[in-house]
């Protein structure tokens, strides 16, 4: 029996790179996506985010980002963040590099090829942050724009990382 | 889950319905765990909630013994959180309505369903671009507090119709 959660592309780079994409991974065949990062190296404690890529494969930097994520810290109290027309989705999965490395970030993302509908996602992750401890989140994402997006760029925040795979599936 | 997802049901909204259900006569009860996905639901009232009740038997069950429990994530403003116990019905999208870009989209996931002697709970994630223009969302779950089995959701909007949308029922492989 054929499944409906179906891998599409992935990107992977074991060697240190400032960003990676994913491109043209949405298309008509589907109106909702799993984007899975299992592991990412990275040089800080930082923030995993990410953007949409436009029709022609270029990052889409425009202020209308928005965002509410609520993140639970195994070591602290929870933290809940909100902000608007950000230039990308900043909050996604949060870590540091090490042994624990960031442990998993998973995207659903609705309607991104659709010219007539703004991008919504959400995300759960969970990553580990050096002298504190796990650092989960969940959160709520829209990108204001009624317009065709063909895949999705991730950076840290303010790092290179490396040992890097993206993967993204479609749901039928 | 890559390789487990099996496709039961899907109603495609493109006119104006009072209500959508998915199982009923198409449920496929050889499966413990279900997902449920709503995408790009709308709404012909502004400023509605989405709702959603059981299939028992295939019909909706009214009765005052729907719980819920979610943190609402808000974009705007402070979270808060949602909870009651005994309604008729549980909450799913958030204040919809005819603005540009209004919408909701959601997965949950239904457990015990085929079990007789369990209740029916769900988790439930969920965001809308509400009529009023900003982003909310749930994260949580719901409960129906009767042990009987259950056959499939209905969905439909507090006031009004559902304009358009697709909603689809998985069953998760054993």
């Amino acid at each position: 029996m054929a499944t409906n959660l179906q891998f599409i592309k992935s990107a992977e780079s074991l060697s240190t790179v400032s960003s990676i994409s994913v491109t043209d991974c949405f298309n008509a065949n589907y109106d909702v996506y799993e984007v899975h990062i299992n592991k990412i190296d990275i040089t800080n404690t930082d923030w995993i985010q990410w953007t949409y890529l436009d029709s022609g494969g270029s990052p889409i930097t425009s202020a209308l980002y928005d965002e509410a994520v609520l993140e639970m810290l195994s070591y602290a109290s929870f933290v809940e963040s909100r902000s608007t027309g950000r230039t990308e989705h900043l909050r996604g999965m949060r870590g540091t590099s090490g042994i624990s490395d960031l442990g998993g970030l998973k995207i659903t993302i609705f309607n991104p090829y659709s010219s007539s509908s703004y991008t919504f996602s959400k995300v759960q992750s969970s990553g580990f942050v050096n002298g504190g401890g796990l650092f989960g989140a969940k959160g709520i994402y829209v990108l204001k724009q009624s317009a065709t997006h063909t895949g999705i760029k991730v950076t840290a925040t303010g790092a290179n990382m490396d040992n890097v795979t993206v993967k993204v599936y479609g749901v039928k | 889950m890559a390789g487990s997802l099996i496709k039961i049901d899907e109603e495609i909204v493109s006119s104006a319905v009072a209500s959508v259900e998915l199982g009923g006569t198409n449920w496929d009860s050889s499966y413990d765990v279900y997902m449920v996905k709503l995408n790009n639901i709308t709404g012909s009232v502004d400023t509605q909630h989405l709702f959603l009740r059981i299939l028992v038997s295939s019909s909706p069950d009214t009765s005052a013994n729907y719980d819920r429990a979610r943190k609402q994530l808000k974009a705007d403003t402070t979270f808060t959180n949602s909870s009651n116990t005994n309604e008729t019905k549980t909450y799913i999208g958030q204040q919809i309505g005819t603005a540009s870009n209004s919408q909701t989209n959601a997965i949950m996931y239904l457990f015990n369903f085929n079990n007789a002697s369990e209740y029916n709970f769900a988790t439930l994630e969920e965001l809308s671009w509400r009529q009023a223009g900003n982003l909310h969302g749930n994260q949580g779950g719901w409960v129906h507090t009767v042990a009987q089995a259950s056959n499939g959701v209905q969905f439909y909007m507090e006031s009004g119709n559902i304009l358009s949308g697709t909603f689809t029922l998985y069953g998760l492989k054993k």
